[in-house]
């Protein structure tokens, strides 16, 4: 997809006056913090379980060349047969030659942010293939020609009526006047039309979620089981998976299964993970005769070299982009790309460069909630502003600085900065006493544009402490105006 | 060849470490053949009935449906029951399992073939090679009698489990499968948990998005 995090500023400004898309929000992201809450309450271990999710992908990463050889290994001793793409274009020439080669017309396609990353297909669409997304969200986002807002609920930007509304157009071919009017009819129907072109797809090509070089497995987690009707349904099955997603062994995969699903969705486990080792055997009756798994750079050498390697920790449950109060308010196609949230905040940069994408690490509250809830402990905080610290460095951001220099010129003078904080705060509370807050405020308008400013109460922090102080006593905090 | 630009970037970015080739290639050897130990959750080491309830009350809470026979001679009584279930009864059709072929069925089942097409209407009957009690979750390997295609075309699912397969945790399930194996697994590994269910429009779960709608499972023994 062609990247607009450069316009971040104004994107976030167009999400957080979209009616739609604040309604479709409001709910959802919400809806799955309580889930995750509640499955982390039924296991008294989750903290336990969070460091060795961890330090297993800590292992893996600093031993990465090995297990990618091992697994490699492994895979090819199944009989898959393994690429390697050092970048996206590479990555999509493999898959074109090999979908050519077999003259496929049609292809099923699993879930697959890497896709996302390379921009599949487009590519596979240009030259003539019929590629059809069969994750139900993914599939809505096709028909409507966008793209996902949420790692693992790509379309949550949509409303039920939406959804209507493109099946109606789309699926031209059903009655006009046959209901449509819940969540079931859309899921029945969708299932309908798509098992036709599972049946007709001659290759199926999907993401893997982990490589366990154990066993030159592809694990898949999915709860609609699109993922395995790709897998197994097609002569054909093409993996394709970053290089970061190899696993050592099965029991390593148990710990990180254990904080996925509870993460993503607050499941305890999704309704499918499926471990794919190799294609059919001879005596099996089904399944496809031939697995290819392409395995992708795209970036990710560069990030281990330049210390970024803490957030090739990630395993995509999304719960950064559910707890983010950023997220939350501008949903996920502001941060224009593919990965949104503060682990977009943190890729994008390293994947488009900090000239590209050097403003979403600033969009971030640094209330630290993402890295409280990571289930691989990535300290997003930290690496945000490690970018922060880059685009300041590179000579961007003139008037921040310029900003933060006026700040210090008061910091350094305390006299001078409690007058001008007693001045401040007296003058804004008396104009904003009887509401309690500021619609606009001069010098403010884009930040008062989104959201009310809450006037200040009196006096300041210092005056306070300093009565404290003398009274020795807690002082009555005054009573907040609604 | 651009394997070997690959790896040479992640051992060049991975230097500053300053670990020999020799200690990294070693604790690499050591973690693939010696499996290491995490922390287990206590409701991943239950043992005999309070295992066997875990497995249930998870599988039933994820809204699948289970029944228990005292054994695997009974089972076509207890398939009888998930048939009559749905309305109108449903095409039901198993792999090529000589097990379940020859129980005595009171109508025969018929045997499936991959150019078949299973979807509404449809139910098929699997083995499941176990099962783990921690999530509820079937464990389904693929082979000539267990089409792996089986547990995701069909409208109804059925599994027939054995009481005596059902262990406690993945790590265990995984030394099995590994051991029975030899090493190398089966061309599909299936950990089945739940119907088919999707989110993606309205935000609310909805059951029978691709896979199954419903799945029933059949504890004998």
């Amino acid at each position: 997809m062609t990247p607009s995090t450069q316009t971040f500023k104004s994107n976030a400004t167009a999400a957080l006056a979209d009616a739609k898309l604040a309604k479709a929000l409001s709910g959802l992201p919400s809806g799955l913090v309580a889930q995750r809450t509640a499955a982390k309450g039924r296991v008294p271990e989750f903290e336990a379980l969070r460091n060795a999710a961890r330090d297993i992908r800590d292992h893996t990463l600093a031993h990465l060349d090995l297990y990618l050889e091992a697994f490699a290994a492994k895979a090819e001793a199944a009989g898959s047969k393994v690429h390697w793409a050092v970048d996206a274009a590479e990555a999509r020439t493999i898959i074109a030659r090999l979908a050519q080669q077999r003259g496929v017309r049609r292809v099923a396609k699993g879930k697959s942010m890497v896709s996302e990353e390379i921009a599949l297909n487009e590519h596979l669409g240009a030259l003539g293939m019929d590629v059809f997304e069969s994750d139900l969200g993914e599939y809505l986002l096709q028909i409507r020609g966008e793209t996902p807002s949420h790692i693992i609920a790509p379309a949550i930007h949509l409303s039920q009526d939406q959804v209507e509304a493109d099946f109606r157009k789309h699926h031209a071919q059903l009655d006009p006047n046959r209901i449509l009017g819940t969540p079931e009819s859309l899921v029945a129907e969708a299932r309908t039309v798509l098992r036709q072109r599972f049946l007709d797809a001659d290759i199926g090509i999907t993401g893997a979620n982990f490589l366990i070089a154990e066993t030159g497995s592809a694990v898949i987690v999915t709860n609609e089981g699109n993922g395995d009707l790709s897998a197994h349904l097609p002569k054909t099955h093409i993996v394709l998976a970053s290089i970061d997603k190899v696993v050592p062994t099965l029991v390593d995969l148990a710990t990180l299964l254990r904080v996925l699903a509870r993460s993503a969705t607050g499941q305890d486990m999704t309704a499918y993970t499926s471990l794919l080792t190799g294609p059919k055997a001879a005596s099996d009756i089904d399944g496809p005769a031939e697995c290819h798994i392409v395995i992708v750079d795209n970036g990710r050498t560069d990030m281990l070299k330049a210390g970024l390697g803490e957030a090739l920790r990630c395993i995509r449950c999304g719960a950064c982009l559910n707890h983010c109060p950023i997220y939350n308010a501008i949903g996920g196609h502001a941060y224009g790309w593919v990965y949104a949230g503060p682990i977009g905040a943190v890729l994008s940069p390293a994947f488009l460069g900090i000239d590209a994408a050097g403003d979403l690490p600033s969009a971030s509250t640094f209330c630290g909630k993402c890295e409280e809830v990571c289930p691989v402990k990535i300290p997003l905080t930290s690496l945000m502003r490690g970018w922060r610290e880059k685009k300041l460095a590179s000579g961007a951001g003139r008037r921040e600085r310029a900003l933060l220099s006026a700040w210090a010129f008061f910091a350094e003078r305390p006299k001078l900065y409690h007058l001008a904080a007693r001045f401040g705060i007296a003058t804004l509370s008396a104009l904003g006493r009887s509401r309690g807050a500021f619609r606009r405020l001069p010098f403010a308008g884009r930040w008062t544009a989104t959201r009310d400013f809450p006037a200040p109460q009196r006096r300041t922090f210092q005056q306070l402490w300093a009565e404290h102080q003398h009274r020795r006593e807690v002082p009555q905090v005054p009573k907040v105006p609604r | 060849m651009s394997r070997d630009t690959i790896i040479a970037r992640v051992k060049s970015a991975l230097q500053s470490g300053g670990e020999s080739a020799s200690k990294r290639s070693n604790a690499v050897k050591a973690r693939l053949s010696h499996q290491p130990r995490h922390p287990l959750p206590a409701f991943a080491a239950l043992e005999g009935e309070e295992r066997v309830a875990q497995f249930i009350r998870s599988l039933e809470t994820q809204g699948a449906e289970v029944i228990a026979v005292p054994e695997f001679a009974i089972l076509p009584v207890a398939v009888e029951q998930c048939l009559e279930r749905v309305a109108p009864r449903p095409r039901f059709v198993i792999g090529n399992d000589e097990r379940l072929i020859t129980l005595a069925w009171p109508t025969t089942p018929e045997l499936w073939r991959p150019d078949q097409m299973l979807g509404d209407g449809t139910a098929a009957l699997t083995h499941a090679w176990g099962a783990v009690a921690e999530t509820g979750t079937l464990v389904m390997s693929s082979s000539a009698a267990s089409p792996a295609s089986l547990a995701f075309l069909p409208e109804l699912h059925i599994v027939a489990l054995a009481r005596g397969s059902i262990v406690g945790s993945f790590e265990e399930a995984f030394g099995r499968l590994g051991a029975s194996s030899a090493g190398r697994l089966p061309r599909a590994v299936n950990l089945v948990s739940s119907p088919s269910r999707t989110s993606d429009i309205g935000g609310r779960s909805v059951r029978g998005a691709h896979g199954p709608r419903r799945l029933a499972v059949i504890i004998y023994g």
